[in-house]
């Protein structure tokens, strides 16, 4: 007997859901919520927002359980619909400017903290991310950090598959442009003290 | 292969996305090409760090927050809702019944106008095409028959219709005179007795009780005509 891929997982379980088995939904949220929660963190720039969303696209998924085809992939329904949402949220944001208090308020000193300047590879590549275009970022989120095939990429979004795979390229060399200095930094140390560039 | 081909394929071929020549031909440039292996050490440093990037868990008790949601949602499903029945006013009827109503109106309407009894009573009160019951079209016609029986200068043509509206209700409300009025031409012949009073034909014109007629508010209304039939 073959090995039940993701796919047929993702499908016994709906199909119980849409039966009206909560455990079988329950199971579907633990399979899928901090990969979107990984998702819309990024997206969103706000882990308080990116929740919100999160549980959002949760209860969307159980209202319109009756609805899901299952023709096709339930991973891309489901992350349609959180980043759909998630585009939504910064729609909104888009309209209505917010303010944190700690800005109007002006404290200094934690401001500072906040302002650090990141030296480790993967904090300089975090941030670079924050800063993409949201549809690079999008496409790289969903490629090279959720390691989502690209077909599967291009029905999330919506796009031709030649585009997401130019999309995907084009955050992979805004990022390396923008972690270039310091990896040369790091390759010219390692030269010099013949030190593995993982304990710099 | 060239150097900025060999780069445009650098992050495809560090994420083992190259297939054949295009895979072989990279191997072969990196091989001989100092700067471009600088430059897949550089991808190949960014795909570490990709990876390594720190992963977002959502809080504790998110479980039982959305399950919260969900047990309202589905609370929202089972109760109960006012019954509407879909098919019982067919979108059809819902949407022809305005016009159902509208037609009916219609109809009645015209029923109303234009039915047998409104004409025969249209018909007692008309002389040829002319409306005796608008004193505006009543005018002294010129009818052989009744030719010197008229006074050429017909100036109280409004009062006068006026006063055979009046007395034609008068008749109305009475019945005890049986007004004979002119009807074989093509309009109505009324006398009146003005300065010089007109002859009067037994059995044709019928003395009834004067009726006194204003001619204007903003007249001196002492000298009022007295206009008889």
């Amino acid at each position: 007997m073959s090995k039940e891929t993701e796919k047929d997982i993702d499908y016994r379980l709906m199909r119980s859901v849409q039966n009206g088995d909560m455990v079988a939904f329950n199971e579907i949220v633990e399979r899928y919520k901090n990969r979107l929660m990984n998702v819309l963190t990024r997206m969103l720039s706000s882990a308080e927002e990116a929740e919100d969303v999160v549980q959002e696209t949760f209860v969307r998924v159980y209202q319109h359980r009756q609805s899901f085809n299952f023709k096709h992939c339930f991973s891309t329904w489901i992350y349609t619909i959180g980043l759909n949402l998630g585009r939504n949220e910064l729609r909104r944001r888009k309209k209505f400017k917010f303010y944190e208090i700690s800005d109007m308020q002006g404290n200094e000193a934690e401001l500072s903290v906040d302002m650090k300047v990141p030296t480790r590879v993967p904090e300089i590549l975090n941030n670079a991310v924050q800063q993409l275009p949201e549809k690079y970022r999008t496409a790289f989120i969903l490629r090279d950090v959720e390691e989502l095939p690209y077909e599967e990429v291009a029905k999330i979004l919506s796009v031709p598959l030649g585009t997401v795979k130019s999309r995907v390229n084009r955050a992979r060399m805004m990022l390396r442009d923008k972690l270039q200095p310091r990896l040369e930094e790091q390759n010219a140390l390692s030269k010099g003290t013949l030190l593995p560039v993982s304990l710099l | 292969m060239r150097c900025q081909k060999v780069r445009s394929y650098l992050s495809a071929y560090c994420n083992d996305e190259l297939t054949g020549s295009a895979s072989s031909g990279v191997s072969d440039h990196l091989a001989t090409c100092e700067g471009c292996r600088t430059e897949e050490q550089h991808f190949r440093e960014l795909l570490k760090g990709g990876k390594e990037l720190n992963a977002y868990r959502v809080s504790d008790g998110f479980n039982n927050r959305l399950l919260d949601r969900i047990a309202h949602e589905r609370f929202a499903e089972t109760r109960t809702r006012p019954y509407f029945p879909k098919s019982a006013p067919s979108l059809l009827i819902r949407r022809l019944a305005p016009i159902l109503v509208t037609a009916g109106l219609v109809v009645a309407v015209v029923i109303t106008n234009f039915s047998p009894n409104k004409n025969s009573q249209t018909d007692d009160f008309a002389v040829g095409d002319v409306q005796l019951d608008d004193y505006r079209t009543v005018q002294p016609v010129d009818n052989p028959n009744m030719s010197g029986m008229l006074h050429k200068d017909w100036t109280l043509g409004d009062q006068l219709a006026r006063q055979d509206r009046i007395n034609r209700i008068s008749r109305q409300l009475t019945f005890d005179f049986p007004f004979n009025y002119y009807n074989q031409g093509n309009g109505v012949n009324v006398s009146a007795r003005t300065s010089s009073p007109a002859p009067y034909v037994d059995g044709f014109y019928r003395i009834q009780p004067v009726i006194r007629v204003y001619e204007s508010a903003n007249r001196n209304t002492s000298k009022e005509p007295e206009v008889t039939y």
